[in-house]
């Protein structure tokens, strides 16, 4: 095979193959970089996720205790506890608000709060007066309702991480 | 009470007959919450006196609202809480799933 000819042509069109060449290795360059940022904004937003399912575990966590303390009923841990589920869902709403939470988790967090705010209210007045039978038992409910959502709101995020793995 | 107040109280009590929006139980007797928008609303009575209050999502109180102020208030409020404790124990529901029973024994 006689290689002058290719040879020649190449000698010849040297800067257009080189600028073609640059042109490819550019796009490749492109492509990976825009690859690279999108798996850092997944990573990103992953992380950010993770962190918001950390803290609605952690007011979960709270609901919970503050169930065990009111079955002691040890009304002034109670009180603690109703108001650092508040505290939670309050800072959840802030910190993640609109951009990251929809409009029902926004009302179940919402709703959560108030529960507990209830509970607080009547475990402040059961530090000088017991609470009847009657209201033990709603303080339970109230309880058991701002657990549930909470709940439901850690799994629901929970859910979305694992469908996005 | 202002224009706007009163017109809050007349939208709440529309809506909640209209059950647009949900009420619930909270744990003291006689309350019961609902959320709309960023803010929670608590409907209570204490004897005969009707009270609404809004809490921003922080749980602090933004307005108060007393059925003493006037006559016609004290109407809307005790009307709002009406409508409140039906929805919240979902009074309407359980009379026509009765009702349904009812219609089916022989």
């Amino acid at each position: 095979m006689d290689w002058g000819p290719s040879w020649q042509a190449l000698h010849n069109n040297w800067g257009n193959i080189a600028s073609v060449a640059g042109l490819v290795v550019s796009a490749f360059t492109l492509w990976f970089a825009k690859k690279a940022r999108i798996a850092a904004e997944d990573a990103k937003a992953a992380a950010r996720r993770q962190s918001l399912i950390d803290e609605l575990q952690d007011a979960q966590k709270k609901a919970e205790d503050l169930g065990a303390y009111l079955h002691q009923q040890k009304w002034e841990i109670v009180h603690l506890r109703s108001q650092e589920v508040i505290t939670s869902c309050s800072q959840i709403l802030l910190r993640w608000g609109a951009e990251s939470l929809s409009t029902a988790s926004h009302k179940n967090l919402l709703r959560a709060g108030q529960q507990s705010g209830s509970i607080a209210q009547i475990a402040i007045r059961a530090l000088r007066t017991p609470p009847s039978n009657r209201e033990f038992e709603d303080m339970c409910l109230a309880q058991q309702k701002a657990l549930k959502l909470l709940s439901f709101e850690a799994a629901s995020f929970a859910g979305i991480i694992e469908k996005a793995r | 009470m202002s224009g706007k107040e009163a017109a809050l109280v007349g939208q709440l009590l529309e809506k909640t007959v209209m059950k647009a929006i949900p009420w619930e139980a909270t744990a003291q007797f006689d309350h019961f919450g609902a959320t709309v928008s960023n803010v929670t609303f608590t409907i209570s009575r204490y004897d005969e006196t009707y009270t609404l209050e809004m809490r921003d999502s922080q749980y602090r109180e933004m307005l108060r609202i007393n059925s003493e102020a006037s006559r016609e208030l004290r109407s809307n409020l005790a009307q709002l809480y009406d409508a409140a404790r039906d929805s919240a124990l979902r009074v309407d529901e359980t009379i026509d799933s009765i009702l349904d029973d009812l219609r089916k024994v022989s």
